[in-house]
């Protein structure tokens, strides 16, 4: 008896010491911590209508809802579905839209219920150049207002390639709220307020963003306690971080090497992800000798496509075949690039009047892969007599540089939303021409194909606008304009503990979503 | 003592201005544009020139540098252009890290450059003496970044001792210490290389004078003579270059931070350079010639302590 | 104590006096003899690089990148298929140059004006540590910044901001033992018998702190050697496909946990040129120390 006794109040005793330290420390031993790598030293402003660079476009996934998204895991447009809108329908002219939003969403920090109040003000927000970086992207929008709380309707100045390819939650189509941007005003890009599934909680600079779950998260609350959102900016460092298991996704290096010997890890998956980055040599019409047809055509032919991208890394890389990304709206690889032929490459510029070769002087960025890539164009171009002179500035002073119309060719790296509009207008329209009032990233001084550019912006019928786009692309590569080199994927390493709940091929948002049910043993 | 330190103190107000005005000309004369840069390249012109407006960036220089001046004199030191948080408030963030690794690493390449180069010029051209000096050069030649990868390789991922990234949450002290290890080697090993060399050539060379010979053939042991007179003489090179590299570390430790992702004042001012975030730029460089000119200070008084024919003029 | 024997210490030319000692311990000591070998064999090879490389510099195999050393690639080859052991014998041409010119530069200057600012204390001497100061405040990578963006990069420039960055420090290293000099008998005395200062600066006190500049400047070229590749990163690198050691090192941390090789061997080659530098150095150092000479043996 006595013994049943004793052993009974050790039970009691046990358990009340046990439940006293859950209280002492509520649920932290059971957290779930998902621990992110970036490629950063640091994050700059949390506004999701601001901040252009890959750091906080990923944050953002996690923060933020568009009244619609493409499903998590894919990054095409035809997957769009349903986020913060449960339905929409248009008018016959495609002018007038209408969504239907989901009710009680919760906007995040007790800013109470998100309406279309909220949306109407979101999409103005974003569509303001002073006060958003994508502005842009909703010029043909006239106005969006709420009809009820429930109900948003968006009118449009003219047709719109894609109206729902800007309101998924990238960039201007994520959703802020309406009361906590403007009460916090300059702050808000300190503590972004969203409706996504984790909340921004705190912020070390140089080293960490801490996101925590959003308990009303209209989906449910997610698996994942806490997300840390750390800032590692070497690789190396990155890697061994990710092999040691202080990390459970840790952004990659696109490298076929880092591939090999990352996908040797036990326990571990890596993933590529689109959206691509299409590599585009733009060669300066506006500067002799480049201005002759012929020695654009030589340049071109001195550029082995294919041995570059096996170079990078075919897990990592694939060839371009247009001046647009591969998987875009409007894509066409009817007119092919030239292929490679260093031998023509030589002989044209000969007929042009350059039997000796040429020199072109570049303007290039010391950023990593961009650099690499010039240097190995640089060291194919040679073989066929055309030389680089390289003047290696750092990535501050090369934007400088390159809009101010100081190079011979600009090499760049651009994914933009997955239509063709968007890259045929910012990189081949002659309005988009560095150095004018309206300059975007022109630097070629291309203005071939601006009838086909403008006339499918508006056109109403999808298949004569396929034929614009085409007629756009097979003019450009004919003259040469740009010469497409490779398009690159994202590289993600991920710890087999992580279990997304979906397949990982694509991230609109250059960061892997963590959804609800994303969970991590 | 003290009327000279107050002195060296007033000295520095003109330092600090010629500075600042250094840094406010240069980071503006340079090309690039901050506006550009947060709202990357689908921005329309529009939109940048209406940032620029709203940084103040449209002003003249001299009207900016006003504006900057009155800011300071009233403790303002701004906000940054690119994350909108107070310059203060991100200096204060990562000076502790930054202090932190700079003393353990001085700590290191006292502790292991002083006896070592005590010990090289004892046994001069011995093999004691040839492989300090060999070992030296090897920390020196190594770039921390090849260096500290080899430290994270072995003593992190294969043995586990130490953590690769430093933690940055609120953690206990001996966590904090774990992680102050490897980067304090790395950068310490660098400092151990200059100690010991300039340890050895002193004491080569303070060895050599009269009274240690003196010393000697009075018959006091050789360990008592090197306590007692030689190191004390050979250590006011050591306290020079200590000093210099007081400062120079704390701009120099970029590598050593981006290796072990560690936060710190170097690391902050590179980042703040690449994105032309100017006032975080003069904010840190005000700080960081503060901490310069005090590490001068100090050094020049320990010169005292050391050596008591130098006078303070 | 000293006075009397530094004061008598032969009047000849200091370039013949640093020849004599060079030779004198070169024959004396293995140590620095092994030192002048390996230096000379550096000069050499970068002299003779199209006799000493196996291919060419610039040539990229696009298809054979990061191979690990073997017979056909003695030091295996870079990121790009370049051939590292031929990099490096180019990329001796440039580092030697820019490692010693700038730390040559720097030296000269720096060691001037820190026994300049020891010796004559007062206004000069605040005007200089302020000065030094100043230059301290500058990171070296923001001092390298600015510098191309006044100049431009190219290597003269780098030299300039390489030899900017490292001045403060010859400031430092001479201005404090000339403090400590300054109050010497054997300098009081040369004052007393009314010396102009210029030539107790050269005569006197050069002679004696001499040693801790030549121990520091042969310390600071692995260190020059090494700011290029740090340079590299913001722009003021030499220009691409130009083999240099220290862009070679930064190109080989992009791939570090790939192939080590491609830092290490670059590495090893600042290692050798640092530490046959230093050997002579310690042989000069040696020779032309006043006091070493009798104390020595």
């Amino acid at each position: 008896m006595k013994l049943r006794n004793e052993g009974l109040s050790i039970a009691t005793w046990g358990g009340a010491a046990l439940l006293a330290l859950a209280l002492c420390t509520p649920a932290s031993a059971a957290d779930k911590v998902l621990r992110v790598g970036m490629a950063t030293g640091d994050i700059g402003k949390m506004d999701p209508h601001v901040a252009a660079g890959t750091p906080e476009k990923a944050l953002f996934t996690w923060v933020f809802n568009g009244l619609v998204r493409i499903r998590p895991g894919e990054a095409n447009p035809q997957f769009i579905e349903p986020d913060l809108a449960e339905s929409w329908e248009h008018s016959a002219d495609n002018l007038t839209w209408t969504f239907h939003l989901r009710k009680g969403v919760q906007c995040h920090g007790g800013y109470g219920e998100f309406t279309a109040e909220d949306a109407a003000y979101s999409l103005a927000r974003a569509a303001d150049p002073k006060r958003s970086s994508f502005s842009s992207d909703f010029k043909s929008m006239a106005a969006a207002e709420a009809v009820d709380p429930y109900t948003l309707k968006i009118t449009y100045k003219e047709n719109v390639p894609s109206v729902l390819g800007f309101l998924v939650n990238i960039q201007g189509g994520n959703m802020v709220c309406k009361k906590a941007a403007e009460e916090m005003g300059a702050d808000f890009a300190k503590r972004p307020i969203g409706t996504g599934p984790f909340m921004f909680k705190d912020y070390k600079p140089q080293q960490e963003v801490t996101l925590v779950a959003n308990p009303d998260y209209f989906r449910g609350k997610p698996k994942i306690d806490r997300i840390d959102y750390k800032f590692i900016p070497a690789i190396a460092s990155r890697d061994l971080a990710f092999e040691k298991g202080e990390l459970d996704i840790s952004y990659g290096q696109s490298d076929q090497a880092w591939y090999d010997r990352m996908s040797k890890l036990k326990d571990a998956s890596i993933v590529t992800t689109e959206p691509t980055e299409l590599y585009t040599v733009h060669l300066n019409m506006a500067h002799k000798p480049l201005d002759d047809l012929r020695v654009r055509q030589a340049f071109a032919m001195a550029i082995p496509r294919d041995a570059i991208v096996k170079y990078r890394g075919e897990r990592i890389a694939r060839v371009a075949k247009s001046v647009v990304p591969q998987g875009y709206l409007g894509y066409s690889d009817a007119t092919p690039l030239p292929a490679y032929d260093p031998k023509k490459a030589k002989a044209l510029l000969k007929e042009a009047g350059y039997p000796d070769g040429i020199k072109l002087t570049v303007v290039q960025t010391s950023l990593g892969i961009m650099r690499d890539t010039m240097e190995v164009l640089q060291g194919q171009l040679r073989k066929a007599g055309i030389e680089l002179d390289l003047q290696i500035v750092e990535h501050a002073t090369f934007h400088a540089e390159i809009r101010k119309d100081k190079s011979d060719l600009v090499l760049y790296a651009a994914s933009r939303f997955p239509i063709a509009d968007i890259y045929l207008s910012q990189f081949y329209d002659s309005a988009a021409i560095v150095g004018t009032p309206t300059a975007v990233t022109n630097f070629s001084h291309c203005a071939v194909a601006d009838a086909e550019i403008r006339a499918a912006r508006t056109e109403t019928d999808p298949a004569k606008q396929l034929a614009d786009w085409a007629l756009a692309q097979k003019k450009i590569v004919e003259a040469v304009c740009g010469v497409p080199v490779y398009e690159l994927f994202d590289a993600w390493a991920i710890s087999n503990r992580v279990k997304l709940g979906y397949t990982l091929t694509g991230a609109p948002g250059r960061g892997v979503p963590i959804l609800e049910d994303t969970t991590i043993d | 003592m003290a009327r000279y330190a107050l002195l060296k103190l007033l000295y520095a107000i003109p330092t600090l201005l010629a500075v600042l005005v250094l840094v406010f000309v240069l980071t503006r004369i340079i090309p690039g544009d901050p506006a550009q840069l947060i709202l990357g390249d689908q921005a329309t012109p529009e939109a940048v020139a209406a940032l620029r407006a709203q940084l103040g960036l449209d002003k003249s220089v001299a009207l900016q540098f006003l504006d900057f001046l009155v800011g300071v004199l009233h403790g303002d030191f701004g906000t940054s252009i690119v994350s909108g948080q107070s310059v203060v408030s991100l200096a204060a963030g990562v000076l502790p890290a930054t202090l932190e690794l700079t003393v353990a690493s001085l700590l290191v390449g006292i502790v292991f450059g002083v006896p070592l180069g005590a010990w090289s010029a004892m046994r001069r051209n011995r093999l004691p003496d040839i492989a300090v000096r060999i070992g030296s050069l090897v920390g020196l030649s190594l770039p921390a970044f090849v260096f500290g990868i080899l430290l994270l390789i072995v003593f992190a991922v294969q043995l586990g001792w130490f953590p690769v990234i430093s933690p940055s949450g609120e953690v206990g002290i001996l966590e904090r210490l774990r992680a102050l290890v490897l980067p304090s080697i790395t950068l310490g090993i660098l400092m151990a290389a200059y100690i010991t060399r300039v340890t050895r050539s002193s004491m080569l060379q303070v060895l050599g004078e009269d009274f240690i010979r003196t010393a000697r053939a009075k018959g006091v042991p050789w360990w008592q003579v090197v306590r007692r007179h030689a190191l004390r003489n050979a250590i006011i090179p050591v306290v020079t270059v200590v000093g210099l590299y007081l400062g120079v570390l704390i701009g120099n430790s970029v590598l050593t931070e981006m290796v072990f992702n560690r936060p710190g004042l170097g690391k902050l001012i590179v980042g703040a350079l690449a994105q032309r975030d100017y006032p975080v730029l003069q904010g840190l460089m005000v700080l960081y010639t503060l901490l310069i000119i005090l590490a001068n200070l100090v050094t020049d008084l320990a010169y005292g302590v050391f050596n008591p024919r130098v006078r303070f003029a | 104590m000293n006075a009397p024997e530094t004061l008598a210490a032969p009047p000849r030319a200091p370039w013949a006096r640093l020849g004599l000692a060079l030779w004198r311990t070169a024959t004396a000591n293995a140590a620095t003899a092994i030192g002048i070998a390996a230096f000379l064999a550096v000069v050499v090879l970068a002299v003779g690089a199209p006799l000493f490389a196996t291919h060419d510099p610039l040539d990229q195999d696009l298809l054979a990148r990061l191979v690990p050393p073997s017979p056909y690639h003695w030091l295996g080859t870079d990121a790009f298929g370049r051939d590292i052991w031929s990099r490096i014998v180019y990329g001796a041409r440039i580092s030697l140059v820019i490692g010693l010119v700038a730390v040559g530069i720097a030296m000269v200057i720096g060691s001037g004006l820190g026994i300049l600012s020891g010796y004559m204390g007062g206004w000069v001497d605040q005007a200089i540590s302020q000065a030094t100061n100043i230059l301290l405040a500058f990171p070296s990578l923001i001092l390298g910044l600015m510098v191309v963006a006044f100049l431009g990069p190219s290597v003269p420039n780098l030299i300039a901001a390489i030899s900017l960055a490292t001045v403060p420090q010859f400031i430092r290293v001479a201005r404090a033992p000339t403090i400590a000099l300054r109050e010497r008998d054997f300098i009081q005395a040369c004052r007393a018998l009314g010396f102009s200062p210029l030539r107790i600066m050269l005569r006197h006190i050069l002679p004696n702190i001499w040693p801790e500049i030549l121990v520091m400047g042969s310390l600071w070229l692995a260190t020059a050697i090494r700011v290029e590749a740090s340079l590299a990163f913001i722009g003021l690198g030499v220009k691409p496909p130009t083999p240099t050691w220290g862009g070679m090192i930064r190109e080989g941390f992009e791939q570090i946990l790939t192939s080590f090789h491609l830092a290490v061997f670059p590495s090893l080659a600042i290692l050798v040129v640092v530490l046959a530098l230093n050997m002579i150095g310690d042989g000069l150092r040696d020779a032309l120390d006043p006091r070493m000479k009798e104390s020595g043996k």
